[in-house]
């Protein structure tokens, strides 16, 4: 029959369908037996990461005060908008998202910063910065609209003081990939910034702090949904600087639109009360209030306002170098303290044609070492640093620090140069000439100092040998207490006290005497300082077959640096000043640059 | 020989009764998919209360389903599948697209997807052709049965659903006797029309095969959904997470949480021996349709009982196959779990009319 058949048709096919099923169904059952009991623990983690992230916790930068307990450098919080970089593909339509809620930037699309997270190696890129309030209220209502976008609040560096202290505290900016390097990436998961030059960045282990951690469970979106667990963050510890902000502002001012730099150092301890640097610029503006526009001016500035010219500048030390030479002459016997020699307008090397003049044409006429250093006698010191011969006076000008770092607790500090026939040969390939021992002798030729080697190497005179280690960094407080930094010192310079005293004495004249270079700033002064000046040739004077004197700063403007170092009081010494006053013309004029400064210093009952 | 005395609850149902084994069990199968939504959904009342408001649909259509003796489904076949049809037509012109296809009609404050309903309708149109002499010239009309609605549907574009269609009509064909000469031939020619087939697929399909090949090489695309519903599952462990502790799904990583994939909430939150629970639930529902196939009374009963059951085991495995990585992405819900008016209702439906053959006994002869 139809049906029988059918059904035993049927009825295989059943069964066929059937075996088919239950092999399949077996199949199944081995996969999730697989996932959830084999793979159990690896599906688990992976679990366990979906939900999971660990973000970090910013830790707030240590404080950065002067000696007397001003605030340099704080801390704010700044929000910015920001959108994973995937999505720049997108920007425009959502540029236009953001100006429809709170107004538009001109030109803004041209300029926007990525910064990345290297703990998700999620880049970022910064839509707007430095939201106001209200800004960020009318963004949080409007979030619904924007797609992809988040509101970052972010601590950042702010100095109240814009661009006093630029140079020595340096800034803080976005971690790049160099600066990879120097740090310890862990420590800095989810960080953007980091110190980059001066105190910032020399100190910026102990500014950083520690970052915390905090595991938030997130969804799909990777947006929060909750905090787990957290670890805090450690705050950075907290700098009290030698600087005095008083003191600092009156050189910033002091040197006013001259470009140089000006330092004040205390003689016993090195305490750096006022490191300036001009041009300067607004900290702020590499990270606090960053501008692409006001940061590429500044880039291409020829006056270079980012260089610590305080710390980084090599300028030749010109006549200030004349009371080491002195004593250079009086300790090799060169010389006596009551030798007299005619000095004309002019210096010639026994048995050569050329004339080495004095920047007074007249010649100054019989004179004798400490006349030499009063009057800034050029022809005096030609026939001393020849005498003394360069194999001499080279290594008596090192021992006062000049040709190596100071050793100052910060970035960027430049070596200077003390040249020496060895040195010349093995840079320039050529041997030594005389001419150069001749002009070395006026801190002219290849001879290079630093204003922090200056004001050192004038300590040291104004101590009688002390030679201290410069230090911006006086204490540090980790929680409590402030932590006093140590002092460190050099091996004193050993001289004879009767030529330390000499010297002392002619520099005192310096400012003193009726005939010294300084005298002017004498007027109505009730301390006693010791000085020099220093006028230093920026472009070599005109005479055929002489070499090109190198120079640190190329520039067009012809007129000469002007130089002043000081010590006072010259009795009993406290502080020494350092000021460089590029084309200013004379030493004269960095004597009275400096004589404000020192005002200053005495002005108020002696801070400490 | 006259029936047997019923028990005293079916003679209050009369002839509406449930087949008891079946009611039980997808009470069960019903309940288990409630409370599992309702972490799946986490908080969703409104669409939570509104699956529970189909389930509740269902079970009623399952009683009526149930009363409507089997000649009528033998009758009415024909003019279900056509209406249908003409349902199906009407969604291409007005049809609401929902998740990138156009499958809903919104009729009289009812929405709901006809491509649904053509699950049924096929096959017992198919049922009521092939059940007497089943020979070559209604094999052919099988064929074209089938591709009808099969073809409306993957305009929609419902691959999955049309796949179901034919897989199903198919089905039929062969537990009818189709001739293995002619599967064969079947087989030779769909092999041969592969590559058209391939080139004929949307971007989005052909994505999903090659991706289910290697769901790691593309995490956060296509993939995406393969992995998180594998972690989902496999972090469910052997005993679960306990209910509510859906995380995966609740933190959002498993996209359609409460509809296809379903089951990596269920995983998640029961662990392995959950799993085998349910799937013990569902053999022992397959083993009730079989028993009530092989004792029906005619060819049509064993064929549409059987159709029905089978398709039910193919759904529920395909839809576990896929949600735990053995099979790529195919939009095929959970039977009975997954969030969906139209399927539950229409699945329920389904199994009031497998009462409806349990419980015919002609007064013939039993074969067998």
């Amino acid at each position: 029959m139809d049906d029988y058949k059918f059904k035993r048709v049927f009825l295989s096919r059943v069964v066929i369908v059937l075996s088919i099923l239950l092999i399949a169904l077996v199949g199944i059952l081995l996969q999730l037996f697989s996932l959830q009991v084999g793979s159990y623990e690896y599906y688990k983690t992976l679990a366990e990461g979906n939900r999971f992230k660990i973000a970090p916790i910013q830790a707030s930068r240590g404080l950065i005060y002067d000696r007397d307990g001003h605030p340099l450098a704080t801390n704010k919080t700044v929000y910015s908008l920001e959108m994973p970089s995937r999505f720049n593909d997108k920007l425009p339509q959502v540029l236009a998202q953001v100006g429809e809620i709170i107004g538009t930037m001109p030109g803004e699309e041209k300029h926007l910063n990525q910064v990345s997270n290297y703990l998700t190696g999620v880049y970022n890129t910064i839509l707007r910065s430095n939201l106001s309030e209200e800004e960020v209220a009318k963004l949080a209502i409007n979030m619904h609209q924007l797609q992809n976008v988040e509101i970052n609040g972010l601590i950042m560096r702010y100095y109240p003081y814009k661009d006093l202290f630029a140079h020595i505290i340096g800034y803080v900016s976005l971690l790049s990939a160099k600066d990879l390097k120097r740090i310890d990436p862990r420590n800095y998961r989810g960080q953007r910034y980091i110190g980059k030059t001066g105190i910032e960045r020399f100190y910026e282990q102990d500014l950083h702090g520690k970052i915390g951690f905090s595991k938030i469970e997130v969804n799909a979106k990777g947006r929060f949904v909750r905090k787990v667990d957290s670890h805090l963050s450690k705050p950075g510890k907290d700098l009290m600087l030698t600087i005095s902000k008083r003191i600092q502002q009156s050189a910033f001012d002091a040197l006013g639109e001259h470009n140089g730099a000006i330092i004040v150092m205390n003689v016993h301890n090195g305490d750096v009360l006022a490191a300036v640097s001009r041009p300067s610029f607004d900290a702020n503006l590499l990270g606090y209030s960053f501008s692409h526009s006001a940061y590429q001016k500044l880039q291409a500035n020829p006056f270079k306002p980012f260089f610590n010219r305080a710390i980084s500048g090599q300028y030749a030390p010109g006549s200030t170098i004349k009371p080491v030479v002195a004593l250079a002459g009086l300790s090799y016997g060169i010389v006596g303290q009551e030798d007299y020699i005619y000095a004309g307008p002019y210096y010639q090397i026994p048995g050569q044609e050329r004339h080495y003049r004095d920047w007074y044409k007249r010649g100054h006429g019989r004179i004798n070492l400490s006349g030499s250093i009063t009057q800034s006698c050029d022809v005096f010191f030609y026939d001393l640093a020849y005498k003394t011969g360069i194999r001499r006076l080279a290594p008596f000008i090192k021992r006062f620090g000049f040709g190596k770092k100071t050793g100052i607790d910060t970035t960027s500090e430049a070596s200077g140069l003390v040249p020496t026939p060895a040195w010349k040969l093995a840079t320039l390939q050529q041997s030594w000439l005389p001419a150069e021992t001749v002009i070395s002798g006026i801190g002219q030729g290849y001879l290079l100092a630093t204003p922090i080697q200056l004001a050192v190497a004038t300590a040291a005179i104004a101590t009688r040998g002390k030679h201290v280690v410069p230090r911006v960094v006086k204490a540090i407080r980790h929680g409590g207490e402030w932590k006093e930094q140590p002092v460190q010192r050099k091996k004193d310079i050993q001289l004879q006290q009767s030529d330390w005293d000499y010297v002392i004495k002619a520099m005192r004249n310096v400012v003193h005497r009726s005939n010294g270079t300084a005298f002017r700033i004498s007027h109505n002064i009730n301390y006693l300082v010791a000085g020099k000046t220093g006028t230093v040739q920026v472009v070599s004077m005109p005479e055929e077959g002489e070499e090109e004197i190198p120079t640190e700063l190329r520039n067009k403007l012809l007129e000469d640096h002007g130089m002043f170092i000081a010590f006072a009081p010259a009795d009993k010494p406290e502080i020494v000043i350092a000021t460089v006053a590029e084309h200013s013309g004379s030493g004269a004029i960095a004597a009275a640059i400096s004589r404000k400064v020192l005002d200053a210093y005495f002005s108020q009952k002696r801070a400490q | 020989m006259n029936p047997p005395m019923q028990p005293k609850i079916l003679k209050i149902f009369g002839r509406f009764a449930v087949d008891p084994y079946l009611l039980i069990l997808t009470v069960l199968l019903a309940t288990i998919g409630i409370f599992t939504l309702h972490s799946a959904m986490e908080g969703n009342q409104e669409a939570l209360t509104r699956h529970i408001l189909h389930v509740g649909i269902g079970f009623v259509l399952m009683f009526v389903f149930a009363g409507i003796p089997v000649a009528t489904y033998k009758r009415w076949g024909l003019i279900i599948y056509l209406a249908s049809i003409v349902l199906l037509i009407m969604v291409l012109f007005i049809g609401e697209v929902s998740k990138g296809a156009q499958r809903w009609l919104d009729i009289w404050l009812v929405r709901f997807q006809p491509s649904e309903i053509l699950k049924i309708a096929t096959p017992l149109l198919l049922c009521s052709i092939l059940a007497y002499r089943p020979n070559l010239p209604k094999f052919l009309l099988s064929l074209v049965v089938i591709a009808i609605p099969a073809g409306l549907i993957i305009v929609q574009p419902d691959l999955g659903t049309a796949l179901l269609i034919i897989a199903s009509g198919l089905l039929v064909m062969f537990l009818a006797g189709l001739q293995w000469r002619w599967i064969i031939l079947m087989l030779v020619l769909l092999t041969a029309a592969a590559p058209v087939i391939w080139s004929g697929l949307h971007d989005y399909q052909k994505q999903r095969a090659l991706v289910f090949l290697n769901p790691e090489s593309d995490p956060l695309g296509a993939g995406y959904h393969t992995m998180q519903s594998k972690i989902a599952v496999g972090s469910g462990g052997l005993w679960g997470k306990g209910w509510g502790n859906n995380a995966q799904v609740s933190l959002g990583f498993i996209p359609e949480h409460s509809t296809d994939f379903i089951f990596a909430s269920y995983a998640e939150q029961f662990g392995f021996v959950g799993v085998c629970s349910l799937i013990l639930l569902y053999l022992l529902i397959c083993l009730r349709g079989l028993s009530i196939s092989v004792r029906a009374a005619d060819s049509f009963g064993w064929l549409i009982a059987s159709s029905f059951i089978f398709s039910f085991a193919l759904y529920f495995m395909i839809n576990i196959a896929m949600v735990s990585g053995l099979l790529p992405i195919t939009g095929v819900t959970l039977p009975l779990l997954s969030y969906g008016g139209t399927s539950i209702v229409i699945l329920l439906a389904s199994f009031g009319i497998l009462s409806a053959v349990g419980k015919h006994r002609p007064m013939m002869r039993q074969i067998l």
